[in-house]
């Protein structure tokens, strides 16, 4: 059987691997406008002529000198798996740097195809590239594309096509490091032919590896049991080190940015200095007082557009299912299923789907952020800020990820090298507040602050954010000492957000909510009719249930915050997935009013809530365990059981804490 | 050109003036309660909040747009910008609501509080400054 041929798209972070990714194979996957967008491979396939290829996207890096962990994860695979060929994507428009890694993965033996991807960026900036000059110094095809608009990318297949055809392995262009050190290097190549565990990698990459003294390599030569290697290499960096003044990494580091400062001699023209709009707005937008207030305006006009914009596709929802339920109703006779069918379903389902107009939005609107450039520079912003608590701004990145599910977010402290700061990230990111939490929000707020849901709903992201910032400090002061690393991050280019785009991202992250309902949710309500109806079985009163019975048993804990057991049950409930304390809710009130009609869930709210305790609740809902997947994200990333019911531990105690402080300050200033 | 910047710089000064008037106007309604001004402003914090943010940021660089310098119009872009986002956004949740009573079957009012009318209105004064946009090529150094 034919083996798959397979190709890897590797590439500085955000020059559009993912674009490239999605246009190869015709997939999906989401692109964003900042480093880091994908922390894990993604696989995809096309065909053409008679070649089926797989495509794999790799996590971007600067090179092959892993600091991160999907930094790790590209190298691992290109010098491991060895693709057929590595598509390099290059930003034209900052070819300088990006060269950088072309140079790396020629040298560790890549069968190279240089995309060189955004050139009406560099036209825009006035650049002219030599693109066939260039190809003719590299040795590699150079494929000039527009990835976004689909530019080149038929080019880009013929290319791959021919390259894995003709698997022109020996034909890699070598940069030299100076006589002495290729003395030094060659003689390292002839030892390691000794070793046949290391044949294969390209002995020359390697000698150069263990040169600079990347534990990496070093600890594959010594797997390989070539420790006399590692000696004659550690002898080599120190008498090099001594005879050039600096140490090798650096000295290796600087002779490849001479490599790429003489090719670009060659074939590049730059264009004349402008000052471009994105200069403008940069000049604002990052300004040392402005920034973080303009910041904020953007975060509330979001949540403010996605409250009130949401509003009659909600009232819509709300109209269907009440008509589902009645029809329901009228046509099943059997009385547990019409309960089951009308109360459970329709009512705990309907109650949560409602949402789903709330959280599409607001997907919309932080897409359309993120793909015009604009977080980015937010964490630019606040990078300044985070330095103060213990934290860079590159965990701001995982942080704004987390106001739409905890779970990626998480995953996306992988690009953060430091450990203390990537763990101090994940445990405090569970407190940005996720979509999941909206429609409790919506709920309450709609119900108890008519006409400030919008700045309410605000209220708790801001809470969130500064709850997050005072345990960062907290743990960075009492677990985690140390200063944060100083933040070196792109800034990537202002676009016009597309529509299709951000409709793309929106239906990606939408359609997990709404398989959400369809599984995990479904199930708690539909265990939560049951135990809501029975013993007594349908129509009968919900106060001799299962359900108040242990509602009643967890209640004494919230009595302080002034909460019945219909409310310490949801939370119970909601410890799985945040969506089925709404869901809870609407089959509560579903089975008590089933012979009263379809009275609003909001107002039965009333009987149970005043407007503080209802913010306390809401307070409760942000802070404690968001669900069980971000748990179970928690544990996987941070490897640590200990950290993980840490994390568990004191959400608990500060949402439990937090809460009874507005009930308690809420009561003092006279509120009811 | 340079003549425009230095009517960009005036025209700053005034709009920008009368957000922060509002911004400031708004939360001194949040604060004290019922409160009624003409153009009657949303009692909201945040909103009052959001109109000081772009009214600041118009004044900010004032003095460079009337001493003609190139530097200022980054400060009318960006404000330009916030200040469309903010109006086209009331537009929309105005538009939102209206399609509710139309499915509910209730009747609309227009509540000019609630659709923070001067945000409104400050956004369509500040629309002609989008033509100085399409001429941002001129700004090359």
């Amino acid at each position: 059987m034919k083996e798959t041929t397979k190709v890897a798209l590797a590439g500085n972070p955000n020059v559009g691997k993912t674009v490239i990714f999605n246009e190869l194979t015709g997939s999906k996957q989401h692109v964003g406008n900042w480093p880091g967008v994908t922390v894990e491979k993604k696989v995809g396939n096309f065909s053409h002529k008679d070649e089926e290829i797989e495509v794999v996207d790799l996590p971007g890096t600067y090179s092959l000198s892993p600091y991160s962990i999907d930094e790790r994860i590209a190298r691992d695979y290109i010098i491991e798996e060895k693709p057929d060929a590595v598509v390099n994507i290059v930003d034209a428009s900052n070819i300088e740097r990006n060269l950088y890694l072309t140079l790396q993965l020629l040298e560790a033996g890549a069968n190279v195809v240089v995309a060189l991807n955004m050139m009406d960026e560099a036209q825009k900036k006035g650049m002219k590239i030599d693109v066939k000059k260039l190809s003719e110094i590299l040795k590699a095809p150079v494929i000039p594309m527009v990835g976004i608009k689909g530019e080149g990318v038929k080019e880009l297949k013929n290319a791959i096509y021919e390259e894995v055809k003709h698997r022109r392995e020996h034909r890699h262009m070598s940069m030299g490091y100076g006589r002495e050190l290729e003395k030094g290097i060659i003689s390292l190549e002839e030892e390691m032919a000794r070793c046949p565990a290391l044949k294969k990698y390209r002995h020359r990459w390697l000698a150069i590896k263990i040169l600079e003294g990347d534990a990496e390599a070093i600890k594959k030569v010594s797997e390989a049991g070539c420790d006399d290697l590692i000696k004659e290499a550690k002898r080599l960096r120190k008498q090099f080190g001594r005879k050039l003044d600096e140490d090798m990494e650096t000295y290796f580091a600087d002779k490849r940015y001479e490599f790429v400062d003489d090719i670009l001699g060659v074939v590049l023209i730059k264009g004349k200095k402008l000052w471009s709009f994105s200069d403008m707005l940069d000049k604002v937008l990052t300004h040392k007082v402005f920034g973080i207030p303009i910041f904020l305006a953007m975060m509330w006009a979001a949540f403010q557009f996605t409250f009130s914009v949401a509003v009659p596709f909600m009232d819509a929802i709300d109209l269907f299912f009440g008509w589902l339920g009645d029809i329901a109703r009228v046509s099943i006779t059997n009385p547990a299923i019409q309960s089951l069918v009308a109360d459970g379903i329709i009512g705990g389902l309907g109650s949560v789907l409602i949402f789903l107009p709330n959280i599409f939005l607001l997907f919309f609107v932080l897409s359309l952020m993120e793909d015009s450039g604009y977080l980015a520079r937010a964490a630019f912003v606040m990078d300044k800020a985070m330095y103060r608590i213990g934290l860079q701004g590159k965990s701001f990145v995982p942080m704004l990820l987390g106001f739409g599910c905890n779970v990626p977010a998480i995953m996306a402290t992988r690009t953060i090298e430091d450990r203390k700061e990537r763990l101090i990230t994940i445990l405090v990111n569970p407190l940005m507040s996720c979509s999941a939490r909206l429609p409790v929000y919506i709920l309450f707020a709609g119900a108890f602050f008519i006409g400030a849901e919008g700045s309410v709903i605000f209220s708790m992201y801001l809470m969130g954010i500064l709850l997050a910032v005072l345990m960062a400090l907290l743990l960075r002061k009492v677990f985690f000492k140390g200063k944060p690393s100083p933040l070196i991050m792109e800034m990537p280019p202002y676009r016009m957000p597309t529509f299709k785009s951000s409709a793309i991202h929106m239906w990606e992250k939408g359609s997990m909510f709404l398989k959400k309902a369809g599984s995990i949710i479904f199930l708690g309500v539909v265990i939560i009719w049951f135990l809501s109806t029975y013993p007594g079985g349908p129509g009968s009163d919900i106060e001799t249930s299962y359900v108040a019975a242990i509602g009643r048993w967890v209640q004494p804990i919230f009595a302080p915050l002034g909460w019945d057991w219909k409310a310490a049950i949801a939370l119970v409930f909601g410890f799985v997935a945040k969506e089925i304390v709404v869901g809870a809710y609407g089959t509560f009130y579903g089975i008590s009013d089933a012979d009263e009609g379809s009275t609003s869930l909001r107002s039965e709210l009333h009987g149970a809530f005043t407007p503080v305790s209802a913010y306390a609740y809401m307070a409760f809902v942000l802070i404690y365990v968001p669900c069980l997947a971000t748990i179970g994200v928690i544990k996987s990333e941070t490897g640590s059981w200990k950290w993980t019911l840490f994390a568990v531990a004191y959400m608990m105690g500060l949402a439990y804490l937090v809460a009874l402080v507005i009930t308690v300050v809420g009561h003092l200033l006279g509120f009811a | 050109m340079s003549e425009k910047i230095r009517l960009i710089g005036i025209y700053s000064a005034i709009i920008g003036s009368i957000y922060i008037l509002y911004g400031m106007l708004e939360i001194i309604a949040w604060a004290a309660g019922e409160l009624r001004f003409p153009l009657s402003p949303s009692p909201d914090i945040f909103a009052g909040f959001i109109l000081v943010v772009i009214g600041s940021i118009l004044l900010y660089r004032v003095r460079d747009l009337l001493s003609m310098r190139y530097e200022g119009l980054s400060f009318f872009f960006v404000a330009l910008i916030l200040s469309a986002i903010i109006g086209i956004m009331y537009l929309l949740i105005m538009g939102a609501d209206l399609l509710d009573a139309t499915i509910i079957g209730e009747p609309w009012a227009f509540d000019s509080a609630a659709y923070n009318l001067p945000a409104i209105v400050l956004f369509i004064l500040l629309l002609p400054g989008w033509l100085i946009i399409r001429k941002r090529e001129e700004f090359g150094e």
